[in-house]
């Protein structure tokens, strides 16, 4: 044991350092794109039939059900999220790319205050665990990480998020594919 | 004998006619008659399309009439309900864009017919005030009253999901029917009331992608105390199937190759003569 020590200690301490989230300044693409202005019910409704969500609408979107009513552009919007730990520190944003699920993921589980399961809680939110987590308790439907998401599903998501934050359940979660409320 | 003959056929003649005479005006009064609904309570950014040449969407008010073919649309944190004149109850809830496509009366029967977008409805159907035709149409499926309170769902994730509170409902899509009742719930799959409760009790699977084998399923079902079994990444097992497929130039002398016949082992059975030495 003596002898493993001397290895072991070392080899822990890269690993663990190695493992930290890199704290970079985020690349922020088309910053100075103004936000709409359109309140709740005009916002779901506009973006419900549209195809894929652009990172900027699903800011908006997150703004919304966080009740922040301050008009913003794509980077104050950012920077705000990142304030409230709703978006990762090491992300680079594009105003008008299509967002992913993962993303998505990402900001509904820290909107939500979820408290996760063994992996998040050992390595903190992550894209593809936030889905999984997500997916298991029924919050959010099949799909994997890097595909885009529909504005309708992401209508969907964004009301469970709001009951999720009123209420602290979601109706008939428990009931779905991998629901566990 | 010919004089009452003809006496008797002119009264059922003259009958006949009265009859059909009344009828038609029956008809006529039955025709069906458009009833308004109450907006009885407003939480929450509400809006109601106005109908005319250019659609505006204005704020929705608690005391407000509105008749049919209204589209609402709400917001986060909103409540909208509204009270039909046969007295059901519609609770429309956060996130939910709806139309009310016909409320008429025709005879005696109130009909109804809501249709939901995205988000969810809470219905209260009363039949107090008559019989009552109450149908809700999600872009998948159709919801039925009976005489009950029920919530109906949309989401495209999820697609239409059904749940009722009191008295029976009659979920329909295509030509499959499923009728709950009591407190049961159904799916888009429309789902037995049963299987939909197991689901809740079962260890969770993680199968989300029809990444497991049979074998792996029934383990999992068995041994899994739900998140444990972490197989659920989009292609495990379809990525190790296709890595260990063989090359098609392969395939047919692997399907070729004849299966070694393996001993039948009876531990059982002693064989006379062969046992005897060992």
């Amino acid at each position: 044991m003596k002898r493993i020590l001397p290895f072991f200690l070392p080899v822990m301490t890269i690993v663990l350092t190695s493992c930290q989230v890199a704290t970079e300044t985020p690349k922020v693409t088309g910053g100075d794109v103004r936000l709409s202005g359109a309140d709740s019910a005009a916002y779901l409704d506009g973006i419900s039939s549209n195809p894929t969500v652009t990172e900027a609408e699903a800011m908006k979107g997150i703004l919304l059900v966080l009740d922040e009513k301050r008009k913003m552009n794509f980077a104050e919007a950012v920077a705000a999220l990142q304030e409230r730990k709703i978006v990762a520190s090491n992300w680079d944003f594009q105003a008008d790319k299509a967002i992913t699920r993962g993303r998505i993921a990402y900001m509904a589980y820290q909107a939500f205050g979820l408290k996760g399961g063994l992996t998040l809680w050992l390595t903190g939110p992550s894209q593809r665990y936030c889905l999984k987590e997500l997916q298991f308790r029924g919050f959010m439907g099949a799909g994997i990480s890097y595909n885009t998401i529909t504005g309708m599903e992401y209508v969907s998501i964004l009301g469970r998020i709001d009951e999720f934050r009123q209420t602290g359940k979601v109706t008939g979660a428990s009931a779905r594919e991998g629901g566990q409320e | 004998m010919e004089k009452y003959l003809r006496t008797s056929f002119c009264v059922i003649v003259l009958m006949t006619l009265a009859n059909v005479a009344t009828a038609r005006q029956n008809k006529a009064t039955s025709k069906p008659k458009p009833i308004s609904v109450t907006v009885k309570e407003v939480s929450g950014t509400a809006q109601r399309l106005l109908a005319g040449k250019d659609k505006k969407w204005a704020p929705l008010k608690a005391g407000e009439k509105i008749d049919e073919m209204t589209v609402i649309r709400t917001g986060f944190r909103t409540k909208v309900v509204l009270v039909f004149a046969d007295n059901s109850v519609v609770t429309i809830q956060r996130a939910t864009k709806m139309g009310i496509g016909e409320f008429r009366k025709e005879g005696k029967v109130t009909k109804t017919r809501l249709g939901l977008k995205y988000g969810s409805i809470r219905a209260k159907v009363k039949k107090a005030g008559g019989p009552n035709d109450f149908q809700i149409s999600t872009p998948v499926a159709t919801a039925a009253a009976r005489g009950s309170e029920s919530l109906t769902m949309f989401s495209p994730d999820f697609g239409h999901e059904g749940k009722s509170f009191s008295g029976k409902w009659r979920h329909k899509k295509g030509f499959k029917v499923q009728n709950i009742s009591g407190t049961e719930m159904t799916n888009n799959k429309l789902e037995k009331p049963i299987n939909v409760t197991k689901r809740i009790f079962t260890p969770v699977v993680r199968d989300l992608y029809g990444g497991l084998s049979k074998k792996e399923l029934k383990y999992s079902r068995r041994q899994s105390t739900g998140r444990a079994v972490l197989s659920s990444s989009p292609g495990d097992n379809k990525i190790k199937r296709i890595i260990n497929r063989p090359a098609p130039w392969r395939r047919k002398v692997i399907k070729s190759t004849p299966r070694p016949i393996s001993p039948i082992v009876t531990p059982n059975l002693r064989v006379p003569g062969l046992d005897e030495g060992n």
